[in-house]
C-alpha cells in the first residue's frame, strides 16, 4: 500500500471514527487533551500498521483496539504504579476528579461517571465497550483480545460491582445488571 | 439519600456519553497534527509475510558463497606475490619441529637456519634464476624423485668440507617437461648420518605440501 493511499485513508477513517475513538479514549482518561493526544497517536499507529489490517474485524473495532493499547501503554508508561494497583483494585480513583464535560451532561451521569472509576480497568473497558459503545461480545473480545467467555464473565462481575458501586452512592437500578 | 429506579434511566444516563465529542475546531486541530505526523515520518512499506524467509535465504546463500570465495581466494593468493611485490615466505610447518627456521635474503631467497644460527639449507622461488651453485664436478647422484606433487629432481654434491658433508640440491618442477624448475630447495648436510639428511625429503614433502608454485 502506497504511503499516499495510506494516508487518504487514515483521513477517511479519522472523520468517520475520530468521535468514537475520542470518547473511548476519554472515558479511560478522564482528560479531554490526554485524550485527543492518543486519539493523534491512534491514528498515527494505524498509518504505520495499516498493512498489518486484513479486515478481519470492522476498522472502528480495529481502531479501538489500537486506542485501548495506545491508552495502556501510555498509563503504564506514565503512572506504572498506579496502573498496576487499579488494575488489581487496590486503589480507587478520586472522587473528585471529574471532568467538566462530564459534570455539563448531568447529576446521573456524573455518578455513573464516578462509579465507573472506581473500578479496576478492565471492569470500566468492558462496560464501556459493552453499554456505552454498545459492541456485540464478539466485537468486545476482539477489542480486548479476549475471549467471548471472558467478556461474558468479566461484563457480569464488572456489573455486579457497579451496582454495588452505584448503592454504595445511593444509586439503584436494574439496567446496570441487565445482561444482552 | 437514596433515588428510586424510575428517577434514573442507566440505559439513557449511558447513552447520554454519546453527546461527548470534540469541537469542530478541535478536530480539525488533530488532523492538522496527524497529517504532519504522517507527513514527516514515511510509513515502512513492508513485503509481505513470504518475501522474508526467502530473502533470508538469498542472503544465507550469499554470504554462503561470499565467504567460501574468500577462503579458497585467500587461501591461494598465499603464496603468490602481494600487491608490494613481496614473496610472502614459505609456509614449511615441519622446520619448527626440527628447531629450524627461515631467514629471509633475498626477495625470492630464504635461508635455512638451525637453532645455534648456522645456515644449514636454502629455499629459492627461481623468480629469476635459482641460485643453485651445484659443482658439477663433485655431483655424486642425480635423480628424479618420484612421490611427491611437483616433478622434483634431487642432485647430491660431495662437498667435505670442514661444516659441510653433503648438499642435497631439489629443483621443483611445475610440469614434467619444463627445463626451468619453479623452486629450489638446498639442504647442506654437516657429517655423514646426520639427521638432515633423512630431514630434507620431509622438509621438501611438506614444502611441496604447503605451497602452491603458480
Amino acid at each position: 500500500m502506497t504511503n499516499d493511499f495510506a494516508n487518504q485513508k487514515i483521513q477517511e477513517w479519522y472523520h468517520l471514527h475520530s468521535d468514537e475513538i475520542y470518547r473511548f479514549i476519554f472515558m479511560l482518561t478522564s482528560d479531554h487533551e490526554l485524550a485527543k493526544d492518543l486519539m493523534h497517536d491512534t491514528f498515527i499507529k494505524s498509518y504505520y500498521g495499516i498493512d498489518s489490517y486484513q479486515g478481519r474485524s470492522s476498522v472502528k473495532n480495529w481502531l479501538y483496539r489500537i486506542a485501548r493499547n495506545v491508552t495502556i501503554d501510555y498509563k503504564r508508561k506514565t503512572r506504572p504504579i498506579s496502573y498496576y494497583l487499579n488494575e488489581w483494585n487496590l486503589m480507587r480513583a478520586d472522587e473528585r476528579n471529574c471532568p467538566q464535560r462530564i459534570m455539563e451532561l448531568g447529576e446521573a451521569e456524573t455518578h455513573l461517571y464516578q462509579a465507573l472509576n472506581k473500578l479496576k480497568h478492565s471492569y470500566k473497558e468492558v462496560l464501556i465497550l459493552r453499554k456505552l459503545k454498545e459492541l456485540s461480545i464478539q466485537e468486545t473480545a476482539e477489542v480486548l483480545d479476549w475471549s467471548e467467555g471472558k467478556v461474558k464473565i468479566t461484563l457480569f462481575r464488572a456489573q455486579q460491582a457497579l451496582k454495588r458501586q452505584m448503592e454504595k452512592e445511593g444509586y439503584i437500578h436494574e439496567e446496570i445488571y441487565s445482561r444482552k | 439519600m437514596k433515588k428510586s429506579i424510575q428517577e434514573n434511566d442507566w440505559k439513557e444516563t449511558f447513552a447520554s456519553f454519546h453527546s461527548l465529542h470534540l469541537e469542530a475546531e478541535e478536530r480539525q486541530e488533530v488532523l492538522n497534527r496527524l497529517e504532519k505526523s504522517m507527513e514527516k515520518k514515511k510509513r515502512i512499506t513492508w513485503f509481505p509475510s513470504y518475501t522474508a524467509p526467502i530473502l533470508s535465504v538469498v542472503v544465507f546463500v550469499f554470504a554462503l558463497l561470499t565467504g567460501g570465495y574468500y577462503l579458497i581466494t585467500n587461501g591461494s593468493q598465499e603464496e603468490e606475490i602481494t600487491s608490494r611485490g613481496e614473496i610472502p615466505p614459505p609456509r614449511i610447518p615441519a622446520l619448527n619441529a626440527m628447531n629450524l627456521s627461515l631467514s629471509q635474503t633475498q626477495m625470492d631467497t630464504w635461508l635455512i637456519i638451525n637453532e645455534e644460527g648456522k645456515e644449514t639449507g636454502k629455499i629459492s622461488y627461481c623468480l629469476f634464476s635459482c641460485d643453485e651453485q651445484v659443482d658439477t664436478l663433485k655431483v655424486m647422484e642425480n635423480i628424479e624423485l618420484e612421490g611427491y606433487i611437483y616433478p622434483t629432481t634431487l642432485i647430491r654434491e660431495h662437498v667435505k668440507t670442514m661444516d659441510v658433508f653433503q648438499i642435497q640440491h631439489y629443483f621443483i618442477y611445475k610440469e614434467q617437461q619444463d627445463e626451468v624448475p619453479v623452486a629450489y630447495l638446498q639442504i647442506k648436510v654437516p657429517s655423514p648420518d646426520h639427521e638432515l639428511e633423512k630431514q630434507g625429503p620431509k622438509i621438501l614433502e611438506n614444502f611441496q605440501q604447503n605451497n602452491q608454485f603458480d
